[in-house]
């Protein structure tokens, strides 16, 4: 916001902008850089449907080995996905009972799970299309982004994505299934699991799931 | 004796169904509090919990030994453009119970266009085992009477695991009473069982391998189903509200005290 300012640069606005020169100094270059950035990155709808365009055509190449295709779609996801955020929300206050390297390593594996359980789901989804429909503006500056599938099985499927702007790009910080929320449904889970062991009790948990490929495994048919 | 008594309960909730449309016609539904309205949005009100948790056991173990294995058989029996057909059909002649719920709600542009969607499907659709309707725009409501109860404002109530119909809520629970009875008043009961035993037999066999993979992603299958449940039938309410309005009532998902460590 600040940077929008001192980018339309009048006569009027100069004493601002050293004002805010100052500010950033005091503040450190970095928040500066990320501000500035913020003016050129595309906006939460863009970035679902660059996203969504990238998606498809990768599930359309069938030039593409089952296991390329999700590596690229990983790519994708990790490009614009925040994970770091969605293991929070998804710890929510139990976060705190996380020491350093557990909440490395519940950030690693979370990440992982999700790309092993959504990653199988990917292949099923090649004839439908998707249309962004519209956004809204959520409390606290966030953004839901909602799309429709269009035809195949789930048609009319509608699929909301939360974004979050804070660090000056758009990142997905929750995917809403038809009303169902992955960071609730996760949250409301990991609750059950860290009341009955703790934190440790979790990690192995989820380190199971990603080792045994439990999730990859079950796909047989 | 069981029969009758469920047919007097049938007929008692048809008459409430008959008074409570009666009141809507007379305009007296205005007083109806907003949805959502249930008291924290982030914890599901589980009262009965343990007593849930074995239904859901029994019911997990229903659906592993018999549901699922009737609906491999089923899968293999018939190639899966017949699954989804059957599943439209099914779709379909619900039709007038979601226009009808679309009146209880308020909703005359929906009960219209629910109204079209049974016109063009069960013509051009074939009496509805297509779906032409869904391409042209028309796309399904898909309300029922526990959704009307919740537009009305009347609280979903404590969280419920039934014995073999799976995940509900008292008000939810009463809405399926009313949806049976509804089609049973058209349909006859035993004609209305069959068919809603076919069509769960259907709807397994297309969820047969989204289900053997929650059961394998789920850490606690138990509270994703509730979570699940819970959160599907409360957008499902909302709906009707403006989909361009925030969601406030989830805040507590995305903020927590620990946030602004983010910053």
């Amino acid at each position: 916001m600040i940077c929008t300012t001192s980018k339309k640069t009048t006569r009027r606005t100069e004493t601002r902008r050293w004002a805010t020169l100052a500010l950033t100094a005091l503040l450190g270059a970095g928040i500066a850089g990320e501000d500035g950035r913020a003016a050129a990155e595309p906006g939460p709808r863009e970035v679902i449907e660059q996203t969504v365009e990238e998606v498809l055509a990768v599930l359309r190449n069938s030039a593409l080995s089952q296991g390329d295709r999700r590596a690229a779609i990983e790519a994708i996801a990790y490009e614009r996905f925040d994970f770091t955020t969605m293991s929070k929300l998804v710890l929510a206050r139990n976060w705190k009972r996380f020491s350093a390297e557990q909440r490395d390593e519940f950030l690693r594996e979370f990440k992982d799970y999700l790309a092993n359980s959504y990653g199988d789901r990917i292949d099923r989804y090649e004839q439908e299309e998707v249309e962004v429909v519209g956004q809204r503006e959520e409390p606290r500056g966030d953004v839901t982004v909602q799309t429709r599938i269009v035809g195949g099985e789930n048609a009319g499927a509608i699929v909301d994505y939360r974004l979050r702007g804070r660090t000056g790009r758009w990142l997905v910080i929750d995917v809403v299934v038809e009303g169902i929320s992955l960071v609730s449904n996760y949250r409301d889970q990991f609750r059950e699991v860290l009341n009955n062991g703790g934190p440790d009790h979790l990690l192995v948990q989820l380190r199971e799931k990603n080792a045994s490929g439990a999730v990859t495994a079950s796909n047989g048919g | 004796m069981t029969r009758s008594r469920a047919a007097r309960a049938l007929r008692g909730t048809t008459a409430t169904l008959l008074l409570a449309q009666a009141l809507v016609l007379l305009g007296l539904t205005f007083w109806a509090p907003p949805a959502g309205a249930d008291p924290d949005p982030a914890e599901i009100h589980d009262p009965i919990e343990p007593l849930n948790r074995k239904i859901f056991i029994f019911n997990d173990w229903l659906d592993r030994w018999i549901l699922e294995k009737a609906a491999i058989v089923w899968d293999g029996l018939f190639p899966h453009s017949f699954h989804v057909s059957l599943r439209n059909l099914t779709n379909n002649s619900q039709g007038p119970v979601v226009m009808v719920n679309d009146l209880l709600q308020g909703k005359p542009i929906d009960a219209a266009e629910d109204l079209g969607r049974f016109l063009v499907n069960t013509t051009i659709g074939l009496g509805g085992l297509l779906d032409p309707a869904t391409a042209l725009g028309l796309e399904d409501n898909a309300e029922d009477f526990g959704q009307t109860f919740g537009v009305w404002g009347i609280p979903a109530g404590p969280f419920l695991m039934i014995p073999l119909l799976g995940p509900s809520n008292p008000r939810d629970l009463v809405g399926r009473v009313a949806d049976t009875a509804w089609r049973s008043a058209v349909l006859t009961f035993p004609v209305t069982f069959a068919v809603s035993a076919t069509d769960i037999l259907n709807r397994r066999t297309l969820l047969l391998e989204t289900i053997r993979e929650e059961r394998a992603a789920a850490f606690d299958l138990y509270a994703a189903i509730r979570n699940a449940y819970v959160q599907q039938r409360k957008s499902q309410i909302a709906e009707n509200d403006d989909r361009e309005q925030p969601t406030e009532a989830n805040d507590d998902l995305y903020y927590f005290e620990e946030d602004d460590e983010t910053h």
